[in-house]
């Protein structure tokens, strides 16, 4: 299977020293059914003062980080080689309202556990009008993932993709309304509309290859991390949309962490005493390379 | 027989039919356990009985219980009410009681402990996983650490409420930061200072065990190694509703206060930033709601946490009490899972009922209270996030239709309640007994292999007897102390051991007071304390000076110099409040007194005194309090028909105020870093105001007899129009002034006294010359002075010695401005104000 190299860098530079700086980094891949992390690291500069990785509730991989020693700059370094695996799809799947009510009766730990990604979540609201935009996809007896994937289309199709229009703080709401937005904007879209319909949903953090091969139509939001969705159905685990895209994620997707939405696997977050006005400078390289590669983090 | 005479003063009381009254049975009259209290009030007589009653109100205020209210836009503070009748509580019953509260803080324990943890409740379907998913409290970045292998919840309250057959009910479960206790034993030292003999007679159990129990607990909570754990209060800072309960606690347990910028996270652990330097902190009491203690993994605007704080806990660096996702037991969505919880976790019954509660994420509960709507209390699953509680019988049938859709659409965020009909207690609020139904708060610590239960507990009635609403301070309830008596015997696992105790028993050990841990925060609040009570003082004499010489005549030519620099003290230019044009000068000066706004004037410093005190309450002692409650009562926000008329009297009363308040603080505060900075804000001012003072006369072209007069003015309003006649005994003039109060090094009034003094501290705070700038630029205005004294004699006559004199002045008054600044930057500098960086939503790609 391919195997990806990925390099992903964030450069702070800050107008004034910062005396301290505490920071959070989801930026290590974790191993998923489709997924081999075969190397990973985090290099810091300067290199940070304290750092502890752990697993976050959902497993993802977290850096903790602090910088107690006035410092201009700090570069965040992600760099990893990842193999896809072969993630098999069913050839059907079961009408999503008995998805539904399988989910209501939770019959196995995964599926009770699913349900957490049902509920509504401070950047995927349930609202009417996400439940209605989602369900127009939804026909009655519709086979859950023929529904996801049409919803995923729709999105491609009559949303722009515009990486200035929106922001942290903007509502899914706007984003409905003014059919623009960026990756997390429409994977929070789609999240909002499936859990208004009583699914489970979650949100995904990752990378996307930067030049897809030769033959495929070129990809949005691979310059830096990328988002999408994947959806549970019980019994088989959880299948991955691309709605930025309008696709099933496939091998150039690579997964960092997932949660319920943004806030729970932002991949830097920070707190920053001193400092000033920053600049911040973002740039991610997916190459695809073959399995012989050598290289490994020192 | 439905009355009651034996209450003096109140001769019926008639409880309400169907309801249970602590006091009445409507069948045997009195209840025995109430017959002391009832006795012994009788016994009191009218006359004493109000007194008493008034004595009561008057203790607590001075002792500054206050409680805040969040409507209030200006922050008012709310003295506490304590209605002067106790609830009594028979001791057999008690002991029922609190058997049921300590199964039920094992229980919560348990249920804590898993869900922060391995969640199997969930797993075996002992929770639905929406009722805890969906509770803010539960919050993802604190879950998932190891499970824990002792007890999590440490401090644990119980709303109790009495139906009408007499059962004790359990109405909701505190475990965030439960409040109260502190107030519950300060309406216990008012009600013991007004009615020791009354305590005494009943046999009331006391309290202060459970203190000693808390502070015990704290101390063992500190991560293995740390031999003398240092223990900090977490509070949200003065502004809170329950301030007065952190700064009680600390000040009572002798644990430090802090706020969140107080704390500083640096290699995995919490420091305080002391002016001495960082202190490591082992545990903390937390008074801020999780959610709000770190802005790098939970809510990033929050200014009340510090950086860092869930990482130092996840490593098991510091210890939280309550720990970080505590709340997430106040639920209400809990409460009909927990008979089961009960057996399943304990193997016991529950002991106390629970208020029956219907959380609507099952469907068939969800019909129940759809169904019923207008006979149940509606609760959000979580206090404040969805709104209120409502009563559905309150609610119109528009009301209860959009009701109806909210619980539809998000079933699992609510709860139906039934309602319970408290029971009431006399209550003698509004001058009469009458019937109020009430709810008691009861608090367990954590202790030994169980838990403390405080024998009583914080009761609160409704304010009017015809209302039956939900009880919490902020809408405005009456406390009253709680009795439980027969006092109970107390169980073993109570009596206190070892450890700290014996250390509090060894004197020798106590002598040595180790390092005094003063906030940088304290510090500069105490210093501005210094500061803007000598300033008000300064204005406040300057005032009177003036208005005693306008007393006499309108026009003393004298008078002008004096008033100039009550301007500059005030930061205005001479003249630029309209003296000059203004017909009368008096009228002029009484604005100046009472304008609230702007920055200098009497009333903005004495305001800003009494913020830094109650900033930094916890140094002061009661007697402090008395003076600062009086000021407050004349000054604060909410003073009462302070007529301009008597503006003399008001000054008077201020300025005796706050000498007593200089007088106490130099009596009762250690010679320590708190002290000294305290001081050091009021050498400080003291000089600067003694420059602007001495600027003007020098300035002041007089002839002989206005310069004398001037000089009369400007000794009084130092105090030194005594010294001075005793001293020279002679008229005032400019050389014998000068010499008193600018060069006498034992003058306490003197420029020279305030710079060696000043000198003093900062040599005391910083013996290692770390700090070197203030103490040099102190020694620099020192020597200006000197070299002034030098070629003086000759000079003080003409007009450019005059001249040259109030430079060297200006120039010691520009040092010292100096120093005071450099004092903030070496001691206070809070550092830089934390920001959360936004992550990024769309970076541009690099080029």
């Amino acid at each position: 299977m391919p195997i990806f190299l990925v390099e992903h860098h964030n450069r702070y530079r800050y107008a004034a020293p910062v005396d301290l700086n505490y920071g959070e980094a989801r930026l290590l891949p974790r191993a998923t059914p489709g997924q081999r992390v075969l190397a990973s690291e985090l290099a810091l500069s300067p290199a940070a003062d304290d750092r502890r990785e752990r697993l976050d509730a959902h497993g993802n991989r977290v850096l903790w980080f602090s910088l107690t020693r006035a410092h201009d700059h700090l570069e965040v370094l992600a760099r990893c080689r990842i193999e896809r695996l072969p993630a098999p799809w069913p050839e059907t799947s079961p009408a999503w309202e008995s998805v539904v009510a399988a989910l209501d009766a939770a019959a196995t730990p995964d599926s009770l556990h699913a349900r957490e990604f049902r509920l509504e979540s401070t950047r995927a609201p349930i609202m009417p009008a996400t439940t209605e935009f989602a369900a127009a996809s939804f026909p009655p007896g519709r086979p859950l993932l023929e529904a996801v994937a049409d919803l995923s289309r729709r999105v491609h199709a009559e949303f722009r993709y515009q990486p200035d229009a929106t922001g942290i703080d903007t509502p899914v709401a706007d984003v409905l309304r003014e059919r623009h937005g960026v990756c997390q904007d429409f994977a929070h879209l789609c999240i909002a509309g499936l859990r208004g319909l009583g699914l489970a949903a979650r949100y995904v953090s990752g990378w996307l290859e930067t030049v897809p091969p030769p033959g495929t139509p070129p990809r949005l939001g691979a310059d830096a991390s990328h988002a999408w969705i994947a959806v549970h159905l019980p019994g088989h685990g959880w299948f991955d949309f691309d709605p930025t895209n309008g696709i099933a994620a496939g091998d150039g997707h690579l997964t960092l962490a997932w949660g319920r939405d943004f806030d729970d696997v932002t991949p830097l977050k920070g707190v920053v005493h001193g400092g000033g006005a920053h600049q911040l400078d973002v740039g991610v390289t997916v190459t695809r390379i073959d399995a012989t590669s050598t290289w490994r983090p020192e | 027989m439905t009355q009651l005479s034996l209450i003096p003063a109140t001769p019926e009381y008639h409880p309400l039919p169907g309801v249970w009254d602590e006091m009445w049975d409507a069948d045997a009259g009195v209840r025995p356990h109430w017959t002391h209290l009832v006795r012994g009030l009788a016994g009191l007589g009218a006359r004493e009985w109000s007194a008493r009653g008034q004595r009561i109100a008057r203790l607590l205020r001075e002792n500054g219980v206050t409680y805040h209210v969040y409507d209030d836009p200006r922050g008012y503070t709310r003295t506490w009410e304590l209605d002067p009748i106790p609830l009594v509580l028979d001791g057999h019953e008690w002991l029922a009681i609190q058997a049921g509260l300590e199964q039920r803080a094992r229980l919560l324990d348990l249920v804590l402990r898993d869900l922060l943890g391995p969640r199997a409740l969930i797993d075996r379907g002992l929770l639905p996983p929406e009722l805890i998913w969906a509770h803010g409290g539960y919050q993802w970045p604190l879950l998932g650490g190891r499970p824990a292998d002792r007890r999590q919840l440490v401090f644990y309250a119980a709303d109790l409420a009495r139906g009408p057959d007499g059962r004790v009910w359990v109405m909701a479960d505190r475990a965030q930061a439960p409040s109260g206790v502190g107030y519950a034993l300060e309406n216990r030292a008012a009600m013991a200072r007004t009615f020791p003999e009354l305590l005494e007679d009943a046999g009331v159990a006391k309290l202060t065990h459970w203190l000693a129990a808390a502070q015990d607990t704290l101390y063992r909570l500190a991560p293995a190694g740390r031999d003398d754990p240092h223990v900090v209060v977490l509070t949200p800072g003065p502004a809170n509703e329950t301030y007065f309960e952190h700064a009680y606690l600390a000040a009572r347990l002798g644990f430090s206060l802090a706020q969140g910028d107080d704390l500083t996270v640096r290699d995995g652990r919490v420091w305080l930033k002391a002016v001495a330097g960082l202190k490591p902190v082992d545990v903390i009491l937390r008074r801020v709601d999780e959610t709000w203690c770190d802005p790098l993994e939970l809510r990033p605007d929050s200014r009340l946490g510090s950086a860092g704080l869930v990482e130092a806990a996840r490593r098991g660096n510091v210890t939280l009490a309550n720990p970080l996702g505590a709340g997430l037991l106040e639920n209400p969505g809990l409460m009909p899972f927990l008979p089961a919880l009960s057996q399943a976790l304990l193997g016991e019954e529950l002991k106390l009922p629970t208020a029956a509660t219907w959380w609507c994420g099952q469907p068939k509960e969800r019909d129940y209270v759809l169904a019923n709507l207008h006979q149940l209390v509606l609760k959000p699953i979580q206090r404040g996030h969805l709104g209120q509680t409502v009563f559905g019988a309150l609610l119109d049938r528009k009301q209860l239709a959009a009701w109806r859709e909210r619980i539809q659409a998000q079933p699992h965020l609510w709860v139906g309640q039934q309602p319970l009909t408290l029971s009431t207690v006399p209550a003698a609020h509004g001058g009469r007994l009458q019937a109020h139904h009430m709810s008691l708060r009861a608090f367990l610590v954590s202790h030994g292999d169980g838990y403390a239960t405080l024998p009583g507990g914080l009761t609160r009635v409704v304010r009017r007897p015809d209302q039956g609403d939900p009880l919490s301070g902020q809408s405005g309830a009456l406390a009253k102390d709680t009795w439980v008596t027969p006092s109970p015997p107390r169980a073993r696992a109570e009596s206190l051991p070892g450890g700290r105790r014996e250390a509090f028993a060894d004197v020798r050990a106590l002598l040595d007071k180790g390092d005094e841990i003063l906030t940088s925060r304290a510090a500069d609040n105490l210093f501005w304390a210094g500061r803007y009570l000598e300033r008000a003082e300064v204005v406040a004499r300057l005032l009177r000076t003036v208005l005693d010489g306008l007393w006499e005549e309108e026009t003393t030519p004298g008078l002008a110099p004096v008033l100039h620099a009550l301007m500059r003290a005030i930061g205005r230019a001479p003249g630029q409040c309209g003296c000059a044009e203004h017909p009368d000068l008096a009228a002029c000066v009484r604005d100046l007194v009472t304008h609230d706004e702007g920055p200098g004037n009497l009333v903005h410093s004495v305001r800003a005194l009494l913020a830094c005190t109650y900033g930094t309450r916890e140094y002061w002692s009661v007697a402090i309090w008395r003076l600062l409650d009086r000021i407050e009562r004349d000054w604060g926000r909410r003073r009462h028909g302070r007529s301009p008329e008597r503006t003399d009297l008001w000054l008077g009363r201020l300025i005796d105020a706050l000498a007593g308040l200089a007088g106490l603080a130099s009596e009762t505060l250690p010679r320590e870093a708190a002290f000294r900075f305290f001081d050091l804000g009021r050498r400080i001012e003291r000089g600067l105001n003694l420059v602007t003072l001495l600027g003007q006369s020098l300035h002041a072209r007089l002839d002989e007899e206005a310069e004398r007069e001037s000089l009369a003015l400007l000794l009084q309003s130092a105090d030194s129009l005594i010294t001075y006649r005793r001293r020279f005994r002679a008229e005032p003039g400019l050389a014998g002034v000068l010499a008193l109060l600018v060069w006498d090094h034992d003058c306490p009034r003197a420029l020279a006294y305030q710079l060696r003094a000043a000198g003093h501290h900062l040599a005391e705070l910083d013996p290692d010359r770390r700090r070197p700038r203030p103490r040099a630029l102190l020694t620099e205005a020192d020597n200006l002075l000197r070299l002034a004294q030098v070629g003086m004699p000759a000079q003080v006559h003409d007009a450019a010695g005059r001249a040259r004199l109030a430079d060297t002045l200006a120039e010691v008054a520009r040092h010292l401005a100096e120093v005071s600044d450099g004092i903030g930057q070496a001691w206070f500098a809070h550092v830089q104000e934390p920001r959360s960086l936004r992550p990024v939503w769309r970076a541009r790609a690099s080029a």
